[in-house]
């Protein structure tokens, strides 16, 4: 056996069972104990049936709110970090020398890992000693203004899920403006010297030139971008650690906190596939909408 | 007034503490090192000379440093042997434990946490305390914990030994109280007089924003605490089910509300348990454990503190100070290889069989009172400015250590109150459901808040 016939024969069995692995037996193995009441370090694991699955959706109202948590972050996340990204990569191609510099400056926040980026905007959100609220007192109190009121970023209903969202938008714009700036320079420049020619404004040109020719980016970047929301973590996980009273809580934080505080991994896997199947859920809806949008 | 104590085995813990202000106290004998009640001797090898090394984790950078002096102690004494020292952060620790060791994988022996005990003990995820490193009778007769059935899983078999004792404390920023005006007879002994002098400690700017508050606290110990102090215990007899909605607890958190919305005096961050806050100036009294000495003896040198006795409701130690807890120490993965628990319960048995470790690293170093009666007179004990602080309350603390899943629920209705949740009796009735959902998806929380010493001044049938 030559060893091109060992490659053409071994590459898929190991690819397969990487895969097998790595991502077949995991998943099947949290679909199977989603049917349990298991503990790695339980004694009495039993079958449970849709009992875990009953108590999720029925009974459990952490899950319900974590599932809006979770919804709000994606909308928030998703919708105002892609208009952003949209509008300040436009706005970049435009802007010639800048472009790198500023390109640079965006993606910056996108290079900091989540958890050291998300410890320093706990101490910038601090209500009462950090440098947001008393930045706002100082811009306020200088100008004569009546005196700014106190905001509760991270230890108030009102806002926990807000300041979770804002920081979202910071560490994560910086990418998409990338992917959509890349789009935007890819669209051929004679098209705009060609409208320009025939009276076409710039917001015309922006809606009837670079958004249709950069639909492929942009779904890319609302795809990816709920796929990753509504797995979101850190964020909530460190600045204000689901509260408070649970109004920032994430489903994927509740997986851990079930799994790791309450060791019921069964409900936990209940959860988890519920996840799975709203993300799997979310991202056919777009992709067959993506596929009618590029019919037409 | 005299209390007596009625339970002999179950006041172990209150004798001991007593002992610091009573001339002596009955003890076993024994010597520098046969704390356990097994001395330890030096052996000629270990492992057979063959070379082995160990992982031993810890969470608290401050431990880890006398952790490592350890290590090199025995390491000097058997060059074959590595102990590596890990620190893992707090919140990764748990799920890799969880995970790691029942998969064989895992450190050999790491720090244990009280609140994890009962799923630790559920998943046999620690190995018995063997004869040769201890005796359970000399334990149980000796150190504070075991008498109690603080140390024991429901089986019955002990895993490890007791850090020390802690309880609740207040304590004081000085150059703020002082500057405030206060002096020692200020200190506050009841809930008005400490709301009061709350409201002098707390500063605020030109536009009346709080610069300074005057509390702050761990929001669920106070509760815990408070609820203790008026004679109510948090579980029913049997520990199925919590005791919320009642006047107690009524009490404990009108006073947080109290506080934050009339008095404006607290800081409105109890609930993510700042006690940075002292020693960075933003708080001028802060309640809780006596761990804070610890904390704040290491990382905060030049401040200036003290700390008092908790304030009760009526100035008095009885029916109930508050809690007591018990931090506990390293335990030996029941997973790993003969030959690595053999060294690592050598290890073990080196370091807590010598009674200088227990007074010194221990407990003084993080602010406990020592587990181990025969040290309790040891002049460096009785001289620590927190150990003397403790003592008179000692036989009205309330052993307990509360499932940590309570523990979250309480922080939850301390936040609700910050928040300004005004109905109280809503409030209750939803805590005590959600808390009793919460309790009854295990049947082996080791509840022995009953086994407390005054239990005839509590509540009667409650």
């Amino acid at each position: 056996m030559t060893s091109r016939t060992i490659f053409i024969y071994g590459a898929p069995i190991v690819a397969g069972a990487f895969f097998l692995i790595w991502y077949i037996l995991p998943i099947g193995w949290v679909v199977a104990i989603s049917f349990w009441d298991y503990s790695p370090i339980g004694r009495n694991n039993a079958p449970v049936g849709l009992e875990n699955y009953r108590e999720a959706l029925t009974q459990d109202h952490v899950f319900w709110a974590a599932t809006r948590n979770t919804a709000y972050f994606t909308f928030g996340n998703v919708v105002l970090g892609t208009l952003l990204a949209l509008v300040i990569a436009n706005a970049l191609s435009r802007t010639g020398a800048f472009t790198r510099l500023a390109e640079t400056a965006y993606v910056m926040p996108t290079l900091f890992s989540v958890v050291a980026a998300a410890v320093v905007w706990e101490e910038i959100f601090q209500p009462r000693f950090g440098i947001l609220n008393n930045g706002l007192y100082f811009i306020t109190d200088t100008l004569g203004l009546p005196p700014f009121p106190e905001i509760g970023w991270t230890t108030t209903t009102e806002w926990s899920m807000p300041t979770v969202i804002l920081f979202g938008l910071w560490k994560f714009l910086g990418l998409r403006i990338i992917i959509l700036l890349a789009a935007i320079e890819a669209v051929p420049r004679d098209l705009y010297e060609a409208a320009s020619l025939d009276g076409v404004t710039r917001r015309q040109q922006f809606f009837h030139i670079t958004i249709p020719l950069i639909k492929p980016a942009l779904w890319f970047v609302v795809i990816a971008g709920i796929i990753n929301s509504f797995q979101v973590f850190e964020p909530m996980y460190v600045i204000t650690d689901g509260g408070p009273l649970r109004s920032s809580i994430s489903i994927v934080m509740l997986v851990a906190e079930t799994a790791f505080e309450r060791q019921r991994f069964g409900y936990s896997a209940a959860i988890s596939v519920i996840l799975f199947a709203i993300i799997l859920a979310f991202t056919a809806v777009l992709f067959w909408l993506r596929g009618r949008s590029e019919a037409k | 007034m005299a209390y007596e104590l009625n339970r002999r085995q179950a006041i172990l813990t209150s004798a001991a503490l007593g002992a610091l202000t009573l001339p002596q106290i009955a003890i076993a004998a024994g010597h520098g090192q046969a704390a356990t009640g097994v001395p330890y001797e030096k052996k000629d090898q270990i492992n057979d000379g063959a070379p082995i090394k160990l992982e031993y984790w810890e969470w608290s950078g401050q431990r880890a440093d006398y952790q490592r002096k350890w290590a090199e102690a025995y390491m000097a004494m058997y060059p074959n042997v590595e102990i590596e020292i890990v620190l893992q952060p707090w919140d990764s620790y748990w799920p890799s434990l969880i995970t790691n060791v029942p998969a064989g994988a895992g450190p050999a022996m790491w720090h244990m946490h009280a609140s994890k005990q009962t799923e630790f003990c559920g998943g046999d995820l620690m190995d018995p305390i063997p004869q040769s490193a201890a005796d359970p009778a000399y334990l149980a007769e000796n150190w504070i914990g075991f008498a109690e059935g603080a140390m024991a899983c429901g089986s019955g078999s002990i895993h490890t030994v007791p850090m020390g004792a802690m309880m609740p404390l207040l304590f004081v920023n000085l150059d703020k109280w002082e500057a405030a005006g206060l002096t020692e007879a200020d200190v506050p002994t009841t809930w008005e007089e400490l709301r009061a002098v709350a409201v002098r400690l707390t500063e605020r700017d030109a536009r009346d924003r709080i610069t300074v508050a005057g509390l702050s606290m761990d929001g669920q110990e106070w509760l815990q605490n408070a609820v203790y102090q008026q004679g109510r215990y948090l579980f029913n007899e049997d520990g199925t089910k919590v005791q919320v909605d009642n006047p107690e607890y009524r009490a404990a958190l009108k006073f947080i509300q109290d506080l934050v919305h009339t008095d404006k005096a607290l800081d409105n961050e109890i609930a993510s348990t700042r006690f940075e806050a002292l020693p960075a100036g933003q708080t001028a009294m802060y309640i809780g454990f006596s761990w804070i000495a610890g904390f704040l003896r290491a990382n905060a040198p030049d401040m200036r503190w003290s700390a008092f006795l908790l304030p009760t409701p009526d100035g008095e130690l009885p029916p109930a100070y508050g809690n007591i807890r018990f931090a506990i120490e390293a335990v030996v993965n029941p997973y790993a290889d003969d030959a690595t628990k053999a060294v690592a319960w050598d290890f073990w048995h080196f370091n807590y069989s010598r009674e200088d470790v227990i007074v010194e690293d221990l407990a003084l170093f993080n602010g406990f009172l020592p587990p181990y009666a025969k040290v309790l007179d040891d002049g460096r004990v009785t001289e620590d400015p927190i150990a003397a602080t403790m003592a008179p309350a000692g036989q009205f603390g309330v052993i307990n250590d509360l499932p940590n899943v309570i523990r979250d629920e309480q922080l939850e209705l301390v936040t609700a109150i910050v928040l300004g949740q005004v109905d109280l009796d809503q409030l209750l009735a939803d805590s005590e459901a959600a808390q009793n959902s919460l309790l009854s998806e295990r049947d082996d929380w080791n509840i022995i808040e009953r086994n407390y010493a005054n239990h005839d001044l509590m509540i009667a049938d409650q």
